[in-house]
Parts: structure tokens; sequence; C-alpha cells
């Protein structure tokens, strides 16, 4: 018997798919001291990264996180797009004000990976060997790929993608949680699901990454974002799937480059060996070859 | 003549505005992208671009001149 394939939008006939509790999740993630403030869950919105970006430009204060059901509008690096099916993953997106070094700041993207995937390994990690009850599945080896897609292999199961705006910056994320085969947006895409993982629990996967995404953040924020003595740099090139790949790099102005990422340096750009010589990048679509 | 200049490595993505354009503070020049974080760089005067210094794809070093308000 065949369905017709198509997304199952109401709320109380896909009981897969469940909705966040926006009132439990401030409750356990706002506190006084936190550095999350508030914590909003809409059904729907264009951009998550948008609609704080906009409170940015407002003079909202750090701290705000807005998590998106479903998105009309997801946005991904050089005008790309993020979409998935409702619930069917984490969409949010957190206002931060670092008062760091301008030009540390290209790390925050780089942190709020390293912190996202750190929050995964550690949560599938438990749940496989049984701390969350049935013992199973897999712990994920989640790694990144620079700048910061997450990986489980060579497939995609999460992007960031982030946005200045004056003083603050707002980073988005879209995490993969219950997407099905047929569902994936290209084949090179996952999920946690697809992946086997035991724990897909969508509030108690947000928590961990948010919790993670602070401890790193008041670490790195309070040495004034330098990369070496709040251990980022060390902790990020440990999750770095790319170092040490031969790699082919697409950069701005359709220009390719091809080599060996041997380093991350201090500035948090991929160092690529050539036969030219080290190469520095700073932006681009990496693609790790064979 | 102020001056507007890149505040951190990065890559030219997009440019807005070209020479000639009449500009206002808060209006977005070029916007620059490093490690996957957008960065628009706003013009902080009134007045026209009298010279625009990047192009799409350009590697800006912290410190470039990016354009010039008059």
């Amino acid at each position: 018997m065949g369905l017709d394939g198509g997304v199952n939008e109401s709320p109380f006939t896909d009981l897969g798919r469940p909705p966040l509790n926006e009132q439990a999740l401030n409750r356990m993630l706002v506190r006084s001291g936190s550095l999350w403030r508030r914590i909003e869950v809409v059904a729907e919105t264009g951009s998550t990264n948008a609609d704080l970006a906009e409170a940015a430009r407002r003079d909202a204060p750090e701290g705000q996180v807005l998590v998106a059901e479903a998105q009309t509008a997801g946005r991904g690096r050089l005008g790309r797009s993020w979409t998935a099916p409702p619930r069917s993953g984490l969409m949010f997106s957190v206002l931060l004000r670092p008062r760091v070094d301008p030009a540390a700041l290209g790390w925050l993207p780089l942190l709020t990976g390293l912190a996202t995937a750190t929050a995964l390994r550690r949560v599938t990690g438990r749940a496989a060997s049984g701390d969350f009850g049935r013992p199973g599945g897999s712990g994920l080896d989640v790694r990144l790929k620079w700048p910061n897609d997450l990986l489980v292999g060579e497939r995609k199961l999460a992007g960031i993608l982030a946005e200045k705006v004056a003083d603050a910056v707002v980073v988005g994320v879209g995490l993969n949680v219950s997407l099905r085969t047929d569902e994936l947006p290209v084949p090179t895409a996952t999920s946690l699901a697809c992946e086997d993982a035991t724990f897909q629990e969508r509030e108690a996967l947000l928590r961990a990454v948010l919790r993670e995404l602070e401890t790193w953040y008041r670490e790195w924020t309070a040495l004034k974002g330098d990369p070496e003595t709040s251990g980022l740099r060390t902790a990020y090139k440990d999750l770095c799937a790319t170092l040490g790949r031969r790699v082919r790099v697409l950069l701005p102005g359709d220009r390719t480059l091809t080599g060996e990422a041997v380093d991350i340096d201090a500035a948090g750009c991929l160092v690529v060996a050539t036969p030219e010589g080290d190469q520095v990048v700073g932006a681009g679509d990496v693609v790790h070859v064979r | 003549m102020p001056e507007v200049r890149a505040e951190m490595v990065a890559n030219v993505w997009k440019v807005v505005v070209g020479e000639g354009d009449q500009v206002q503070d808060g209006d977005t020049l070029v916007i620059l992208e490093s490690m996957k974080m957008e960065i628009p760089v706003l013009a902080e005067d009134d007045g026209v671009i009298s010279r625009l210094k990047v192009a799409e794809g350009d590697v800006v070093q912290e410190g470039d001149l990016i354009a010039v308000i008059e």
C-alpha cells in the first residue's frame, strides 16, 4: 500500500513528532545569571535568523533563543535554503553580543559547531549505554567539516549560519532529528533517525546543545575570544574531520583550491597545503575528496 | 572623507552599492563572509560613494579599505 508521501502537517496525527514545550525549556535553561534569558518557540516563521537579526537591530539583549517548529524561508550560506518538515528537527537561532577582539569573532561560528557536536556526542553516547533507559543504538561520532557542518561519516547532520548585526551576532542552527530517508533534501544529508541514534528527543537535545553552548561561550568571552587559552582551537581541531583530508575548496569568485587540509590557524581559518605552498581559507565550500 | 574599512579577514560575498551611489547612514555597502558568518558593512555617514575598492570574490584583510564616502 502506498501513501502519497505528503508531509503530515497535523501535530495530533504525527505522534512521532511531538511539539516542543516552551515552558519546560525556560524552566530548565533560564536562571538568574544564566546566559539564556528567554526561549521562544513558534509554530512557524520565515527564518529564526532573520527574526533575531531584527531583534538585534532593536537592541535586544543577548541571550534570546528563538526556536521554530517550521520555517518558510530558512537560510543557508550564500542564499541557499534550509528546509525541513515541521517538528522533524531543531531549527533555532541565538542572539549573542560577544565582547571579544574583533579579529577573534570568526571563532564564534566554529564554537557553535563544536558545542553542538559535543552535546550530540555526549547525549547519544549516554543513551547508547543505557543512561536513559534501554541501552542500544548508536552513540554518534559527530564531527565537524570546516567551518561548521556537523557530519556523521560524510553525511551532513546539521548546518550553522551566523550573521553579524552591528555588535551582535545571530547564530542559527538547523539539526535534522527525525527525518526519514525519503524526506532527506539531498542524498548527502542525514538525521539522527537515519543514523539510528538512540536518542532523538528534541527537547533534551536542545537543552544539551544550549548548555554546552553556554559553557563554551562564557569561557571564550571571559578570555576575550582567545582560542588558545580557552581551549577552543584544540577542542575544535580534535573534532574536525577535515584535518588530514585531501580537500577541494570552492572559493568565492568560483576559484577552486585542491590540497591537504593541515591546520586551523589562530583566526579559525583552514590551512590547505598545496604544491604552491600553504593557502589560508577564510570562506569557502569544502569537499572531502578521496 | 570617511573611509570604510574591514574589521576582520573576510571574503567579499556581495557588493550592494556602486561608485557614484548616494548612501545614508545605515545602508549596507557590501556583505563580507568569514567562517560562515555574514558580515554586512554599513555606511556610517550620508554621502556619495567616491571609491569602491572591492569586488565580489576578493579577500580583505583586517584594516583594508572597502569604500570611501564623500
